[in-house]
């Protein structure tokens, strides 16, 4: 049992306090001053020095825009992912979430837009709450009609739906939300990024599955040496630093030098994407212009994905591999007698057992996507390559802050990532983890 | 014979992606042989292979002892009764072959180059590791060992840590470093790295120190050891691995880094290995052999750490995986 120490004792034995003050000291000064201080800064038009005028919310609003219709299916966006993550909403039951979902979307389209347009003062028109009376009712309007069509979206979804039909409707929804947010009165730019990011995630969905495809033939290996050898091998490729794979991977893509078109053009491959390009008409394979992969606006984002092929991530390969570990011989022995074949014992028995790491794995995917704006700055720039075509969030924030001086725009986009962030780490702490 | 096939298959299938993830090191370490024509003449063989594709350099004419080829020696000695120098503007040259040899001096540039990065790096990381182990170790046994007014609070202090992603707070932190007169200088990163990696290894170690029996510290108390002395002589000898499996962790973590060091240093001659890398990948004019000599060198350090450590490694990157 730890040692208790009343409050009696603490006049002679303060001193245990000194073991946790250095620590203690350092967090406050370098971890929650700066944060705080993000939060605070958000409300100003700050450059990062002299300029400093607290514009309130501003910031936000001239970030995200306060399209009440935006809002709305941004909160039963939210609240769909929730329950196709997780199954199981425990929050509130029945159609007392889909009313609260409203009621959020009303508070939020009031905050943001009567607030920030009382705080614009600059309103000409009559006003109700700084809001014109049109505006106003559109917005209450379209809040009405999403209560209400979520109270039925909500009976529908709960009797009979099959699972498939559920994630295929959370896509739609996602696509939706984002061509809505592209005629949104938000920063263009900054719900680009989002649509970048969403894209990204997806392909990163799919890179995932060379990971399990490695982790599950080494586990079938008969010969345990082998096991052992690939195993260790595949360490081997990423104990390079990550800097050296990205400026390698960079060097590859060089348009005249690159690896990669040095292959092309060998094989005869670029042969073959002149022809197919020939067909689509993409303008990008053209006879007698080795493609430039990093700085043709139309390569950036597709040279992105295909970043790192093969795309064996080794913690990815570990991890399966320990949750591998555990199913016994008799199961495959059970099986083979069954009659089971190759596919199905990867489908009713491995992929079953790491379920938990694929889950894991792609909360934390998501979230580092998220986040990433690092390897974009080294590889493209600040202007996040040609026409901006990668220029995510987070690049947004950094250019924003330390190229145009507009830092307190760029602590309302860290606020909005951190937000973003927040709620994918509570569903992972919630739902994901615990069912080990 | 019936069941051998399967077997193949499945080895062919990962001897092709690991061949694949590792085709880049191939050709860093291929490259870093080279000088640029010989990259364009032969990408992808190694250079003393490279045969088939001649090219040709211009070198002056020798008659030193370990020249071979006549056509050099020849001229030279022609030169010399010429009344010529080796210093002299007229010195002959000659055609030499280059694809047979193996341009070792770009190790020896690129370590000009990249060795300073390496040792301002290896200060940080030390640093760095040696400080947020000291510090964490001593607020986990506090967390571990007492119950005081203020230690639930003061945990879940720390805790919120985790859940804050370091996106938002970069500016201010910029704006905190400037103001301290921080900027530009390796103590900067020793700071942020030790603050940096404090939430983690103290939920580790606590963990860690709480499963050690407690009477254990009940007896050396009652031998009046102090809290400091309980650390030295009970805790510390019985967490070698997990000690070390946070050390390596955080020294790759801090290899890796550039971010920072790309925003806070100026100094060229104070950039931290990736910071470094990232302003040699920025000159106009590449020498390829030179740049992958560097990568080369650069991956050196952590390939050695992986060889003598491998076991912790493996642990250790799944653990921290999970931990995130």
């Amino acid at each position: 049992m730890p040692k208790v120490i009343s409050f009696k004792q603490i006049r002679y034995r303060w001193p245990v306090y000194l073991f946790i003050l250095p620590s203690l000291f350092l967090i406050c000064v370098f971890s929650y001053y700066p944060a705080i201080n993000a939060i605070y800064h958000s409300f100003y038009r700050w450059n990062g020095s002299a300029i400093e005028d607290f514009i309130g919310l501003d910031n936000f609003r001239d970030l995200l825009g306060w399209s009440p219709t935006l809002w709305t299916v941004l909160a039963v966006w939210i609240c769909l992912m929730m329950m196709a993550l997780t199954g199981k909403p425990g929050w509130a039951k029945g159609w007392a979430k889909w009313a609260l979902c409203g009621f959020v979307t009303l508070v939020g389209a009031i905050i943001f837009g009567a607030v920030g347009e009382i705080s614009l003062s600059s309103a000409t028109e009559a006003t109700i709450l700084g809001l014109s009376a049109a505006d106003a009712a559109s917005w209450i309007t379209v809040s009405m009609v999403s209560v209400i069509g979520a109270i039925l979206l909500n009976i529908v979804w709960n009797n009979g739906f099959t699972n498939a039909i559920k994630v295929l409707g959370v896509v739609f929804g996602t696509l939706w939300f984002f061509d809505l947010s592209m005629q949104n009165t938000g920063d263009k730019i900054l719900w680009y990024g989002f649509a970048v990011i969403f894209l990204l995630v997806v392909a990163n969905v799919v890179k995932m599955i060379p990971s399990i495809i490695a982790a599950v033939f080494i586990h079938r290996l008969k010969n345990e040496k082998a096991q052992y050898i690939y195993r260790v091998l595949f360490v081997v490729p990423m104990i390079i630093p990550a800097m050296v794979y990205l400026l390698v991977w960079k060097f590859f893509y060089d348009p005249n030098q690159g690896v990669l078109n040095i292959i092309l053009y060998r094989t005869g491959l670029i042969d073959l994407l002149i022809w197919i390009d020939g067909i689509f008409h993409w303008g990008v394979f053209v006879e007698g212009r080795p493609p430039s992969w990093l700085g043709d606006a139309k390569l950036v984002l597709p040279s992105l994905i295909f970043w790192g092929f093969p795309w064996v991530g080794v913690v990815g390969v570990l991890l399966y591999l320990a949750g591998l570990s555990s199913i016994s011989e008799d199961v495959y022995e059970a099986a083979d007698l069954d009659g089971v074949n190759w596919f199905q014992k990867f489908t009713k028995i491995e992929l079953p057992l790491i379920l938990t790491q694929v889950r894991i794995n792609l909360i934390m995917m998501v979230i580092a996507t998220l986040k990433t704006y690092g390897q974009i700055l080294i590889i493209l720039g600040d202007s996040g390559g040609p026409k901006g075509v990668a220029l995510v969030p987070g690049l947004y924030m950094f250019k924003n802050a330390f190229v145009e001086g507009y830092a307190g725009k760029a602590c309302a986009i860290g606020l909005v990532l951190f937000v973003f962030i927040l709620i994918l780490t509570e569903v992972n702490n919630r739902y994901v983890r615990v069912e080990k | 014979m019936n069941k051998r096939w399967p077997e193949i298959v499945k080895h062919a299938l990962i001897i092709t992606i690991l061949g694949f993830s590792f085709f880049p090191l191939y050709m860093t370490f291929n490259i870093s042989l080279k000088n640029n024509k010989q990259f364009a003449a032969s990408p992808f063989g190694l250079p003393d292979l490279a045969g088939l594709t001649e090219t040709f350099d211009w070198v002056p004419a020798s008659d030193k002892p370990g020249t071979y080829d006549p056509k050099s020696i020849n001229a030279a000695i022609e030169a010399r009764e010429r009344g010529l120098t080796p210093e002299s503007k007229d010195w002959p040259m000659v055609r030499k072959s280059t694809s047979t040899t193996i341009h070792w001096e770009n190790w020896s540039k690129a370590w000009g180059i990249v060795g300073g990065y390496i040792f301002n790096t290896v200060f940080v990381a030390v640093t760095a590791v040696v400080c947020a182990l000291c510090l964490s170790m001593c607020a986990a046994f506090f967390f571990a060992r007492y119950r005081i007014a203020g230690s639930s609070i003061l945990w879940y202090v720390f805790l919120v840590l985790m859940l804050m992603p370091s996106v938002a707070n970069l500016i201010p932190l910029f704006m905190l470093l400037r103001n301290l007169d921080l900027l530009n200088s390796l103590w900067a990163l020793v700071i942020m790295g030790t603050t940096g990696a404090q939430v983690v290894q103290i939920y580790v170690l606590r963990n860690f120190i709480e499963d050690i029996p407690q009477d254990l510290f009940d007896s050396a108390e009652v031998d009046g050891a102090s809290p400091f002395m309980q650390i030295v002589n009970i805790v510390l000898p019985m967490s070698g691995s997990v000690i070390s499996t946070l050390a390596i962790l955080q020294f790759i973590q801090l290899w890796n880094d550039f971010i920072l060091p790309f925003i806070l240093i100026r100094d060229d001659a104070l950039l931290t290995l990736a910071a470094g890398l990232v302003k040699l990948d920025g000159e106009y004019v590449k020498m390829w052999g030179e740049m992958m000599a560097g990568y080369s060198i650069a991956s050196i350090p952590l390939i050695l750490l992986f060889v003598f450590t491998m076991r912790l490694f493996v642990k250790g990157i799944a653990a921290g995986a999970v931990k995130g």
